[in-house]
């Protein structure tokens, strides 16, 4: 009698059989056979993947002087400007912000990439974005005011590995013919292994707690062959944030984008061959592991329309704007039953003349 | 004399043949008919209502100018056609006798049903030729499917006034109008299309969307593979039996070309 426990094939990563009349575990897919010991002691049983190790973090922690550090007592923030910049509002939540002499100020950065979208170009960006978007509400693009616009260069890790190792995948193939009398459909199952290397650069994730990581990662993509070495002048006109999560906190947002891709570029090169494929084991391993950390332009755009506010994020270097519009309930209705109507006509006359 | 008495019971042979096998037609033929639009061999329609359909019929064929004839038999056999021999197969039957009985060997426009009570395979059948093929050919599965609820219910009459309620919807509107099952999955059709569409429209209204691959920041040309193998590990065959061409009552559908040389459609011979 056989019982399925939740023990990995270390040869193919499937999962393995356990015979109680042999006492040992059979893998069904490969044919291996293993004693209980060697089971549990096998890699593919522990988490060991994508382990970045004593990773190298550029990070000097050395403050910069001549920065002018503000908290916001409503919300805690702490923003840094030069001392020539006069910040009086909370970027985050609009309230007053005090200068503070003992907080810990800005930490120098890697490198920064500048502002290179002027102010003046923020209200056509913002009105090409409402553009084509039937469900705004009715004049939303004409009556729309910006309220405030703060840019701001925002604390983000970005996170540098080479990754080597291999894949492994249950595949099929699946053949079929006829004779006078039967179908026949050949179905035959393979272990596939790949063994690759490919390397990742600048894998971004803010590293504020204030901002959140779907609107973060939508700003993407920035040049990063524009990344500069830090200056004050930079700083004139604009605050920064601090980063308050720490790039080993920010780590697994990097390795889950990572082995993400690593999966997808490994099963592309295999896949053309089967008609199924199914990762089953990987043991990838990373070396060359760094982190920078950068400060990145963003500009925080506010708007009114008939009394109610609106809050968008503009990428400072590019000019992608990334936010959510309003939808007009009323005109959102009108099409789903205009175009439902016309569907339906369309499958009524296809069902009455046609079919 | 022997010539004039010859003659007489020439003459009234010939007549008995002619009208013999009508005798249950209850109205006149029109100058060019050889025989009724019904005719009722197995003798299941009332005559009030044959004589009411016969009616409906004859206006039709004038107002659209074809033929509709309805037949019932009890046995596929018949002394003016293949020399008396049996038909296995209804919709033979029915094309031999609308090209060579009814229409006497010339091809014209017109739809036929024949239903056969034969006690041991009740079966009908719909053929159509000339215009009509192209009419009806489409509609065929629904004319059948409607006659198929009177007859299962023995409502001979019934079958009969739907055939030629259906002939007639389909010359007035060219079209049949919709069940109440299909309206209602067109509309639900088209609200989840409205529905579809709406929430992509609005999906394209916020570009706020979580990151959750790295393929963006992958060195250009980095991907290299070192080895690549497979190893086979089984096969299973599975085998099915080839589905054959299959047709309840004999007889098969489509347009063809009939032992007469006419083209015909029509929906083959269906039980009921």
């Amino acid at each position: 009698m056989s019982e399925l426990v939740s023990f990995k094939c270390p040869n193919c990563g499937s999962p393995l059989m356990y015979s109680a009349e042999k006492r040992r575990f059979t893998c069904e897919y490969c044919g291996g056979d293993f004693d209980f010991d060697t089971v549990q002691n096998a890699d593919v049983n522990a988490d060991t993947e994508f382990d970045w190790g004593d990773y190298k973090e550029n990070v000097s922690g050395e403050s910069l002087e001549g920065t002018v550090s503000y908290v916001c007592k409503s919300c805690g923030a702490e923003v840094v400007t030069d001392a020539t910049t006069a910040a009086s509002l909370c970027p985050y939540c609009g309230n007053a912000i005090v200068m503070e002499q003992n907080v810990s100020g800005l930490i120098k950065p890697n490198g920064i990439i500048p502002f290179r979208v002027d102010k003046k170009q923020l209200k056509e960006i913002v009105a090409n974005y409402c553009k084509g978007h039937k469900l705004l509400p009715k004049n939303f693009i004409t009556d729309q005011k910006i309220e405030k616009i703060q840019g701001l260069y925002l604390p983000f890790w970005l996170y540098d590995c080479h990754a080597d190792g291999s894949m492994g995948f249950n595949g099929t193939r699946v053949r079929a013919w006829s004779d006078a009398r039967y179908n026949y459909t050949e179905t035959s199952f393979y272990y596939v292994e790949c063994e690759g290397e490919v390397g990742f650069a600048k894998v971004p994730v803010d590293g504020s707690m204030r901002m959140g990581d779907p609107l973060m990662d939508s700003l993407e993509p920035f040049d990063f062959s524009d990344i500069q070495d830090f200056a004050y002048g930079y700083l004139s006109g604009f605050v920064a944030d601090r980063f308050d999560q720490d790039a080993d906190y920010c780590l697994p947002r990097a390795t889950s984008r990572i082995k993400s891709s690593v999966a997808t570029v490994f099963t592309s090169a295999v896949r053309g061959y089967y008609a199924t494929l199914t990762p089953s084991r990987s043991n990838i391993a990373l070396d060359h592991t760094q982190v920078n950390y950068v400060l990145l332009p963003v500009y925080f755009i506010t708007t009114s329309f008939r009394g109610q506010k609106y809050e968008y994020a503009v990428n400072g270097q590019t000019g992608k704007m990334v936010g959510e519009l309003p939808v007009d309930t009323r005109r959102s209705t009108k099409y789903m039953l205009g175009i439902g109507a016309a569907v339906f006509a369309a499958a009524l006359a296809f069902a009455t003349f046609i079919l | 004399m022997k010539k004039r008495l010859f003659a007489f019971f020439g003459i009234l042979l010939l007549l008995s043949v002619l009208v013999l096998p009508f005798a249950g037609s209850r109205r006149a033929l029109a100058a060019d008919q050889v025989c009724p639009q019904i005719i009722d061999e197995a003798d299941i329609l009332k005559p009030s209502a044959e004589t009411e359909l016969g009616a409906q019929i004859a206006a039709l064929e004038s107002k659209y100018q074809t033929n509709i004839v309805i037949l019932t038999v009890t046995e596929m056999q018949r002394a003016d056609l293949k020399g008396g021999q049996k038909y296995y197969d209804i919709q033979a039957f029915t094309e031999d006798f609308y090209d060579f009985v009814y229409c006497g060997g010339r091809e014209k426009d017109g739809i036929i049903l024949c239903v056969n009570m034969d006690y041991q395979n009740r079966e009908y059948c719909i053929v159509t030729t000339g215009k009509e093929i192209n009419r009806f050919q489409s509609k065929m599965d629904y004319i059948y499917e409607k006659i198929y609820d009177n007859l299962t219910r023995a409502e001979y009459e019934g079958a009969a006034e739907t055939y030629v309620k259906l002939i007639e919807t389909k010359y007035r509107l060219g079209f049949y109008p919709p069940s109440f099952g299909t309206v209602l999955i067109c509309l639900a059709i088209g609200l989840l299309a409205g529905w579809l569409v709406t929430k992509g429209m609005k999906g394209s209204m916020n570009n706020v969307h979580m990151a959750t691959s790295a393929g963006s920041y992958m060195i250009p040309n980095s991907f290299n593979v070192r080895r690549q193998n497979e190893i086979f590990l089984y096969s299973n065959i599975t085998q099915t039996a080839r589905q054959t061409e299959h047709r309840e009552g004999g007889g098969g559908g489509g347009i063809h070309i009939g032992s007469s040389g006419f083209s015909h459609g029509g929906g083959g011979g269906h039980s009921f």
